[in-house]
């Protein structure tokens, strides 16, 4: 038996195909572009090599840069404000046994499914000064004459995105909790509710304990994805007004494919992968700290 | 008493405020979908006045909606298939063969994980065309097929790895080869799996915007996300079509959600805490 399992032909032949494309799609890219982001390289001149020129660039020189490492990091923080206590609090509300608790779950969990494209259209029309529902609604109840360009104004474009992308991602991590709420084992509730804890003790001394490791996977999930933004971006704001709303993914796309400056947009897809990288790393580690000294 | 009655009334009314707003947005598309502009601009809650279905009409008729729906079935479907063949057979070695890099080959396949698809696309956008590979469509598949690797073979091998050896060694001390009873035995095993990790794939390549958009220039390889952004520029004007057209986007999406709830359910969330 041993000797048929570690048949080497066979091994080669089930693993190489996906081992194949995926060095083709991820690593060898990944290296290139590391390479890439070392050269000065744009539709027109040759491919050269200009060491840490682009970086140079990048860091000291392209105040749009620097904009888009705030505007991230912006993006980042609201965007975890806005969706993880929501998702924490529905996902406690709704592991209680309350009425409709599915329909509930099932409901918020729903714009998951659609794809950033059909949500940040929607937004584009939520947000319209004159047709859309944000305007409309003060319309209904205060000022008749209120128009304001909630995506075409500096101080509100990037908060009206992350707004959008708070509607479509609450009921996912709130999935992701009740998924971790309801494998904390019963009899901790039950011996919670025998020495007379309340039920705000038991979410403090119990679940939220219980839940480290879910919120870890969470705030990975949340980092890693506003980094990375760029469909909301991209469609409701294209980075304005006069790079109001621009993030590191769509300064990314606009050097490499709107300028086809490759070297610089690479520079900047290299910064990108660091960031990710750096955050999922430190996240582990912090939560890892978190995980033993509190259960 | 009272307090806790107050209590359930606020939990109620916040889960009701909260079911409004994500209903709310979506029902207003709708039915704003059917006006006319005019309508849409002075009669903003209203049912509209005139029920403008063709609109909807000349979405597939006149603006091509129709293929774009074709070609995203098809990278889906077709990313799909490949996606769940590679990565059985790679987490069927990986779980159950006996070799020295098993472990080794996981946790590169893993790295796969903490990389943005942003830093591969600039080489890729040449590699594909460098090797030969002038078909997008062909390159689009396999890079989605590539991104799905990590966390499918993980899936996959992490529940493989929980089916008892006994299955395949009855089958090959009865003649079978490691081939046939990881076929015959095992993969009909893999039902739950598969299904998570289909629909996994399936709307990340549905829903795939940044290599869409590099590797797609003819209007014919459109998929659905490129084709309703074109009515947001060019058809700004009308909203009435850019509206309709986001409905036939997320119609689908809410029927098959509808239909399979728990299993999306499950699938994503298990995509992402696994993974």
């Amino acid at each position: 038996m041993e000797k048929v399992l570690s048949n080497k032909p066979v091994i080669s032949m089930l693993i190489f195909p996906a081992l194949i494309i995926y060095c083709l799609v991820v690593p060898i890219p990944v290296i290139a572009s590391v390479y890439y982001s070392f050269t000065s390289w744009d539709l027109i001149g040759e491919m050269r090599f200009s060491g840490l020129q682009n970086y140079v660039n990048l860091f000291l020189h392209d105040d749009i840069f620097r904009l888009c490492i705030k505007n991230t990091v912006v993006f980042l923080f609201v965007s975890i404000l806005l969706q993880e206590p929501a998702a924490f609090i529905f996902s406690v509300l709704l592991t209680k046994g309350v009425r409709g608790q599915k329909f509930f779950r099932n409901l918020f969990f729903m714009p998951i499914v659609f794809s950033g494209v059909s949500v940040s259209l929607m937004f584009y029309f939520v947000y319209h000064p004159d047709a859309g529902v944000v305007n409309n609604l003060i319309r209904l109840f205060g000022n008749k004459e209120f128009s304001f360009a909630w995506l075409g104004e500096e101080k509100t474009a990037l908060l009206s995105v992350t707004v959008a992308l708070a509607w479509q991602y609450i009921g996912y991590h709130m999935t992701i909790y009740i998924s971790g709420i309801s494998s904390i084992p019963k009899e901790l509730f039950e011996a919670a509710r025998i020495d007379g804890a309340n039920e705000w003790m038991v979410v403090k001394h119990i679940i939220f304990p219980m839940l480290m490791p879910m919120i870890q996977v969470s705030m990975i999930l949340i980092t890693t994805s506003s980094l990375k933004a760029f469909d909301y971006i991209y469609i409701m704001t294209y980075g304005g007004p006069a790079h109001a709303s621009e993030v590191i993914a769509s300064h990314m796309y606009s050097k490499a494919f709107v300028q086809l400056k490759y070297g610089y947009g690479s520079a900047i897809s290299t910064v990108l992968m660091v960031l990710c990288i750096i955050s999922s790393v430190i996240l582990t580690k912090v939560f890892k700290d978190r995980v033993y000294s509190d259960v | 008493m009272n307090k806790n009655a107050m209590l359930s009334k606020i939990k109620y009314i916040f889960l009701y405020i909260y079911s409004i707003i994500i209903i709310f947005p979506l029902l207003f598309i709708l039915i704003s979908s059917l006006k006319d502009n005019e309508d849409i601009f002075t009669n903003p809650w209203g049912l509209p006045k005139v029920y403008h279905w063709n609109t909807y009409l000349q979405l597939f008729q006149k603006y091509g909606m129709g293929i774009y729906f074709l070609n995203s079935l098809y990278y889906s479907i077709l990313g799909c298939i490949i996606s769940i063949i590679v990565c059985t057979a790679a987490a069927y070695a990986i779980s159950r063969l006996k070799w020295k890099l098993s472990g080794i080959t996981l946790g590169f396949l893993l790295l796969g994980l903490m990389i943005p698809a942003h830093s591969t696309i600039i080489p890729l956008f040449f590699l594909s065309s460098k090797i030969g590979l002038k078909n997008p469509k062909i390159s689009l598949i396999l890079i989605f097929v590539a991104f799905s690797i990590p966390t499918s073979v993980y899936i996959l091998a992490s529940f493989m790895k929980s089916i008892p050896r006994e299955m395949e060694e009855s089958a090959v001390i009865d003649g079978c080869s490691i081939i046939g009873a990881f076929i015959r035995i095992i993969t009909p095993l893999l039902k739950t799996p598969i299904a998570t990790v289909t629909i996994f794939t399936f709307l990340g390549i549905w829903n795939d915007l940044l290599f869409s958009l590099v590797f797609i220039n003819k209007e014919s390889d459109k998929n659905l996300q490129l084709g309703i952004m074109k009515f947001l520029g060019s058809y700004g004007s009308r909203y009435g079509i850019l509206l309709s057209a986001i409905v036939v986007s997320m119609l689908p999406a809410i029927i098959v959600y509808i239909m399979l709830q728990d299993k999306i359910v499950d699938g994503l969330t298990a995509g992402a805490v696994k993974g």
